[in-house]
């Protein structure tokens, strides 16, 4: 069960870590273009370089998620997008893990997400506690639920469309990101590329009719 | 090989490459410098791998400004110790690489020949500068160029927007349901649509293997099937055995002999930092516009140039962009939809259409390129925070996703900018890079016809996308009207040809009116900037060009 989620690396130091991404963490979301004299740059430290060997794929940086805030993750992303009988839970295809290395990069902005989403696991599990005076992770599954609904709505209400900092919005579009980045996920929305073709096909009658019914509804005939 | 070589090219990409191409297959003893670290696309490209196969799931950082499969080595936005710097008040980016074969290794292959109109804006509208060539003069050149590199097409017969002619180019791949859809609301208006010209393979070609419709272009291309120089050019002018190659040979300045003439040019070794000559009896400069108006600059530039203009009349293709979803689009039956080049690229785009119009508040034009339908799946599936999902998470949530997936639809302008005495890059009073190398200082400011004619496109694109039910999602320019100057990695102009030294750097080969042994062969020769992205014409005037400089070598006067 989510609740209890496992990670797939073990716990790690993060003080250190901390001390170095807390810098950055203030920058705005969209970095504005050099609008002044100097520009310097290096590569970003703890980064993967400029020039990373790309057949050997690793996040050399430190992952800072305690074993809690993985098991809220786990609990809220498979409330986000349950299991089908077709498809599995995002917490069954390493999800929260993947969460913990987005949040724990050293880029610009992973760390304004990763202030956005440890205040936001932090507030469901205090929002838990006030009215159940329990934890997020051990309140029921319906309690979890409706706790998620009302977080969610409070955060759309919040958002304008230069800021999507807010919480559930943004963890939201993390999970079904990082869900449908999967094979288990291309599996799941028939995405059905990435294999080689030897011409691209054209469009099928099937498809021919879809699209030439609906141009019509929309007063496109093609005549 | 004993110096000094026949010709010295500076630079890897679609100038230099080309350059070297055609210098060596005329028997010249070339000394290419690449500033950037060897690179072979046939072992290096990330082809085929998954998004949980790449750090973040291959999402842009500052490292790897277009994702961690990205070709581009080192470079990006911003070079590690090669720093640029920008005039207050002015936003400037710069897309540079440090690797064999330079950006022709990152970009969008969409590969269009200016016409007629282009190379007179000054006579049709009296701003800017005639070219002193016109499309006759570089037509041969395209034909070449096509037949050697490959491009797709069609025959349209429409205005300023040359078709190649009969047998050259490759058939267009099929539009894709969604191109199909979305061509409708354009010509519905009026507006024509056109199969793109790419220049990717739709046959094998010349030795190499066509598309195989999946895995992105800008990762790089082991099959050979797109262009790059390191897969098109650089091979066959190395097996010619005349080419020698010198990686990380960062130059910095052309060395003037007595007589008036370039001997050679200055380098540092980026690996050592030590810096080295090389001796040529003539050099070619394609180090992209404003690397090599930086060297220029760098250089005794009073001895190079008589008016004033090296650095000046910098332009970038003017951009604005939106997404939409579709409705209409929602829930298509399953496909094999990467398309062309693998990269969820359309294989339709918008010529445009408004060159006899006389209601527009803006010179010159733009066209639109797009694409969308069922590609993988990145980190922002859900894109555009306006586009909220209907429902906040369950399976409902997942339904919304099953439906929605594919039914987005991305529409990007490139259009014309006119140049302006407040774009330009000069060198910096006091930054240098981490070898002691002065670096440039970018000013840049878009005028009243570029943020009129971005204005123009979001109107535009709203009309068409409304007609067909569509809304819609975010802009891929956030808050702002238009891209950022250099954003769009299409500048040119900063050494312009004309046909007299007082108003341009090179004269109508990109010879240097004062250096004769000089000639330039990357972008920066550009008179104007057409709305036709300039990769193609980049080649096409190095070609001619290093045609030129051969036949100049022959009669003794190089």
């Amino acid at each position: 069960m989510s609740a209890s989620y496992a990670p797939k690396i073990s716990r790690r130091s993060t003080l250190q870590w901390v001390a170095v991404v807390a810098v950055a963490a203030t920058l705005p979301r969209r970095a504005p273009a050099a609008s002044s004299t100097r520009i310097a740059f290096s590569a970003t430290p703890h980064g993967y370089g400029t020039d990373p060997d790309l057949n050997q794929a690793a996040a050399p940086w430190q992952r800072i998620m305690t074993t809690r805030q993985l098991r809220l993750a786990a609990v809220l992303s498979d409330i986000i997008l349950p299991a089908s009988e077709s498809a599995p839970a995002p917490s069954a295809v390493g999800i929260p893990d993947f969460l913990d290395e987005w949040i724990s990069a050293p880029y610009q902005q992973q760390q304004l997400d990763r202030r956005a989403i440890l205040r936001g696991l932090r507030n469901i599990d205090n929002l838990a506690r006030q009215r159940w005076q329990s934890g997020f992770l051990e309140i029921d599954a319906q309690r979890q639920e409706a706790l998620t609904v009302l977080v969610s709505r409070a955060d759309e209400s919040s958002i304008s469309p230069s800021n999507q900092s807010s919480f559930f919005p943004l963890f939201r579009s993390l999970v079904v990101g990082a869900y449908y980045t999967t094979p288990e996920g291309f599996k799941d929305i028939g995405y059905v590329g990435n294999v080689p073709i030897a011409s691209y096909p054209e469009i099928t009658s099937e498809e021919h009719a879809i699209l030439e019914e609906r141009l019509s509804k929309l007063g496109l005939s093609a005549s | 090989m004993v110096e000094p070589y026949d010709v010295i090219v500076v630079g890897s990409g679609a100038g230099g490459g080309m350059s070297a191409y055609v210098l060596t297959q005329a028997g010249l003893k070339v000394l290419m410098l690449e500033a950037g670290r060897d690179y072979d696309p046939i072992s290096e490209s990330a082809m085929f791998k998954l998004p949980t196969e790449a750090p973040l799931r291959d999402t842009p950082t500052t490292d790897k400004p277009f994702g961690f499969f990205d070709a581009t080595v080192d470079g990006g936005w911003q070079v590690p110790g090669e720093p640029y710097t920008v005039a207050e008040g002015s936003e400037f980016k710069w897309w540079r690489t440090r690797m064999l074969g330079g950006r022709t290794n990152h970009w969008g292959r969409v590969a269009l020949r200016f016409g007629p109109y282009d190379f007179r804006p000054r006579s049709r509208d009296g701003l800017g500068v005639d070219w002193p060539i016109g499309y006759e003069d570089l037509a041969p050149w395209y034909d070449r160029t096509e037949r050697l590199i490959g491009v797709t097409g069609a025959s349209h017969g429409l205005e300023n927007t040359p078709d190649s002619p009969p047998g050259i180019h490759l058939p267009p791949p099929p539009p894709s349901p969604s191109d199909y859809f979305v061509a409708r609301g354009f010509r519905s208006s009026g507006i024509p649509v056109a199969a793109i010209r790419a220049a990717i393979l739709t046959l094998p070609f010349n030795g190499r293997a066509p598309c195989m419709y999946a895995t992105p272009c800008l990762r790089g291309c082991s099959l050979r099937a797109n262009f790059q120089s390191t897969t098109v050019l650089i091979p066959p002018s190395r097996s010619t055995g005349n080419l020698t190659i010198r990686t990380d040979a960062l130059v910095y300045e052309i060395a003037l002999g007595k007589s008036g003439r370039a001997d050679g040019v200055n380098f540092v070794d980026r690996k050592t930092g030590q810096h080295h000559s090389a001796r040529g009896k003539a050099v070619v400069l394609a180090a992209s516009a404003c690397e090599s108006a930086r060297i220029l600059l760098n250089s005794k530039s009073g001895a190079f140039d008589e008016s004033g203009l090296v650095g000046r009349n910098l332009m970038d293709s003017v951009a604005a962009s939106l997404v939409a979803q579709f409705p209409a689009l929602e829930g298509m039956p399953p496909r094999h939809d990467d398309g062309l080049g693998g990269g969820g690229a359309g294989h339709l785009y918008v010529p445009w259409w408004g060159y006899q119009r006389k209601d527009l508040d803006f010179p010159r034009g733009y066209h639109i390129e797009m694409g969308g339908g069922r590609h993988m799946p990145d980190m922002y599936l859900l894109p555009g925070s306006a586009d909220r999902a209907e429902h906040s998470h369950g399976t409902k949530l997942r339904e919304e996703i099953h439906r929605k997936y594919g039914s987005y639809y991305y529409f990007g302008s490139r259009g014309e900018m006119v140049p302006n005495e407040n774009s330009y890059c000069e060198i910096d009073p006091s930054a240098k890079d981490k070898w002691g190398i002065p670096v440039l200082r970018f000013h840049w400011k878009w005028g009243d016809y570029e943020l009129r004619q971005a204005t123009h496109v979001r109107r535009t694109l709203k009309i068409i996308i409304e007609r067909l039910g569509g809304r819609v999602v975010m802009s891929g320019e956030g808050d702002a009207l238009l891209a950022s100057g250099g954003e769009t990695i299409h500048e040119v102009g900063t050494t312009r040809m004309g046909d007299s030294p007082r108003n341009s750097v090179v004269n109508k080969f990109g010879q240097s009116w004062k250096v004769k042994n000089l000639f330039i062969m990357d972008g920066s020769i550009f008179a104007s900037s057409p709305d036709k992205n300039p990769t193609l014409s980049i080649l096409a005037l190095s070609w001619r060009n290093s045609a030129y400089l051969v036949e100049e070598a022959r009669r003794g006067n190089i």
